[in-house]
């Protein structure tokens, strides 16, 4: 109680970005070679990658975040989670609205925010959500699947973890535990190897 | 005799790349299969669509209506049947929904409007409506409907009209070649304009290296009591404020319009559009584009539909020698670069050009050594090294306050930078930046 106001509990909150379509997952349309800053480079043609909604990866979030929690690996921001204070302003920093602010103790999330279709999807990246209701029909609580992009209820009582993604299996990959979603960034070969 | 005019800054390209096309006659293009017309093809609000997927339709029939005063109509190129609705990119690249219309092969359809065959006595309202209605937008490349730039605003007083026949643009000859080849219809449209706003001077300003075509104008100006003015050659003349400077001396506000010098500027495509649509009764349906670069086999002009399939008119081109480096729509400079050929030609479509892979280069932009080039180029006025500073330091107020919305993104600036500093994509987004907080405070109000 401060000034006879409760403050109520808050809850520490996290940067995600929700996609995973680095250089060798999405379709590269352009030849980009202007000014490095995301905001730009989307008034050109649509921005360089084949998707319309993904990270652009020029690091216009990296510039803004205060903690220097955020990193570009193969044109795709990487938050580091332990850095991360949550303050947003990456989340204001993006023309694409890609990172959003979610819940601390969140272990999973869908790293695809693309609301176009499954198939269009398909032809422009490898890793994005399709929208197989998979993942919703194996728990709907903590699910939702909005047209063809599922999402992680982050106000469920309990939120899915590691486990629930192994049960899963995510056809595409787009359900991924953030340390999951760390080693697609770096290409690392043990992601790969998961995925065959 | 006086100097030829010009106005400040503005650059010469070494190469304008003219040559491949300017001695190439218009040819008709053969009718195709498949046309794709976009649903926006104008600068405003979008038209709505008054044809469904089934609907049989025919040439020059409405396809779309107007959807409030700055928007235009849109008419079936051919007949046939409209067999989807599909999305495609743009010319900008933000993908736009298009009619797919599969031609029947007649390519039949009657004259929607009475020919006006008697202009000079005609209401002026009745030929404004018939520009509003045939759809006609600037087609030199900004495609604002007509009838707006038409229409004087209250309170201001025009009294010269400027028909721009400048293509400053390198490559492109579209323009050029109507000029050549139609001269009457330019200058009849011109005529017809000049009526219907009861201005007295008309003029038609050509850069002084399209010779063929100032004569073949100045042949038949006297008849319509239009002056042909000879432009210096040098870029961006064709720019409605540099025109404006060039023909009349007088300089157009900061954030006005060409009716605050007096003036209303209109492209010679448009103008012949306007005959066709006033005298003939036909609607926007064709428009003549060029198809040219160094990677095309046949360069030369072409008097596409709107619709047509950029690959298409490539095809009509004799193909291509090699893999190109780029595709732009438009032409080098403030072309819209393309990420496929699918993009259909819309009724701004002035030019279609494929640059070899060694002429696109790719370099790195280095830091600002302060040489003012691009202050001295800059025909606005401005000082883009300046603006570009305040842009990377994320201060859009401060460009604002120096006048970053004057610009006309011309590329004149990162032309002539020896840094090659990416400036024109930093105003863009500086002018991007400043209408978005613009339309924030509306909505706030």
């Amino acid at each position: 109680m401060a000034l006879g106001i409760d403050a109520g509990a808050g809850k520490r909150k996290r940067a995600v970005v929700r996609c995973s379509g680095d250089t060798l997952q999405v379709v590269r349309h352009l030849n980009y070679n202007g000014v490095t800053d995301c905001a730009a480079a989307s008034l050109v043609a649509g921005g360089p990658k084949g998707c319309r909604y993904g990270c652009l990866g020029l690091g216009s979030c990296v510039n803004a975040c205060p903690a220097g929690a955020i990193e570009i690996v193969n044109n795709l921001a990487l938050v580091h989670r332990e850095l991360c204070i949550g303050c947003g302003k990456c989340v204001a920093a993006c023309p694409r609205g890609v990172i959003a602010l979610v819940d601390a103790d969140a272990e999973v999330h869908v790293y695809c925010n693309s609301p176009a279709k499954g198939a269009e999807k398909r032809k422009q990246c490898k890793v994005a959500c399709i929208g197989c209701r998979k993942c919703a029909k194996y728990a709907e609580d903590k699910f939702t699947v909005n047209g063809s992009l599922a999402s992680v209820n982050y106000d469920a009582e309990v939120l899915p973890d590691a486990e629930d993604v192994e049960n899963i299996k995510c056809p595409t990959g787009a359900l991924l535990t953030a340390s999951q979603h760390h080693l697609i960034e770096k290409n690392d070969p043990a992601w790969k190897k998961d995925k065959k | 005799m006086s100097r030829i005019k010009t106005f400040k800054g503005g650059i010469h390209p070494a190469h304008d790349g003219k040559e491949l096309t300017c001695n190439m006659p218009i040819t008709e293009a053969p009718l195709l299969e498949k046309y794709y017309v976009l649903f926006s093809e104008n600068a405003g609000k979008a038209p709505r669509p008054t044809a469904a997927v089934g609907d049989k339709v025919k040439k020059y029939q409405l396809l779309a209506e107007a959807d409030g005063f700055v928007s235009a109509n849109l008419h079936s190129p051919t007949s046939g049947e409209i067999t989807a609705i599909v999305e495609l990119p743009g010319a900008t690249g933000v993908p736009d929904k298009a009619f797919e219309i599969t031609a029947d092969g007649k390519d039949h359809g009657e004259v929607p409007f009475a020919p006006v065959s008697d202009w000079k006595n005609a209401d002026s309202a009745v030929i404004m409506e018939r520009i509003r209605e045939a759809g006609i937008v600037g087609m030199g490349g900004a495609a604002f409907p007509s009838h707006v730039k038409l229409t004087v605003p209250p309170g201001k007083n025009v009294d010269t009209l400027i028909i721009n026949g400048a293509e400053c643009e390198p490559y492109l000859t579209a323009d050029h070649r109507l000029m050549v080849e139609f001269p009457e219809k330019v200058l009849c449209g011109a005529a017809i304009m000049a009526k219907m706003l009861n201005v007295a001077n008309v003029f038609v300003g050509i850069e002084n290296n399209k010779r063929d075509a100032i004569a073949s104008l100045e042949s038949l100006a006297p008849e319509y009591g239009i002056k042909v003015i000879p432009l210096q050659v040098r870029y961006p003349q064709g720019a409605e404020k540099q025109l404006i400077k060039a023909i009349t001396d007088r300089t157009v506000p900061s954030g006005g319009l060409p009716a605050d010098a007096g003036c209303i500027v209109q492209n010679a495509g448009s103008s012949a559009a306007v005959y066709e649509a006033v005298v003939l009764g036909i609607p926007l349906i064709e428009r003549i584009v060029t198809v040219t670069g160094e990677v095309v086999k046949n360069p030369g002009n072409f008097k596409l539909k709107i619709g047509t399939p950029v690959i298409e008119a490539v095809k009509m081109a004799g193909g291509i020698t090699e893999e190109p480096g780029k595709l732009i729509l438009g032409g080098p400079m403030m072309g819209f670069s393309q990420k496929s050929f699918d993009v259909p030609v819309a009724k701004n479509t002035s030019g279609i050009l494929l640059l070899p892979v060694d002429k696109v280069l790719n370099f790195a932009s280095s830091p600002c050594i302060r040489c003012a080039r691009c202050v001295e180029a800059c025909p606005m006025n401005l000082m883009p090294c300046l603006l570009c500073a305040d842009v990377e330091g994320n201060r859009f107020d401060l460009a604002q306050s120096d006048h970053v919305m004057d610009c006309l993104e011309c590329g004149a600036c990162a032309y002539v930078c020896p840094s090659h500093r990416p400036l024109v994509q930093l105003l863009r987004r500086a002018k991007a930046e400043v209408r978005k907080a613009k339309n924030k405070g509306t909505v706030q109000k």
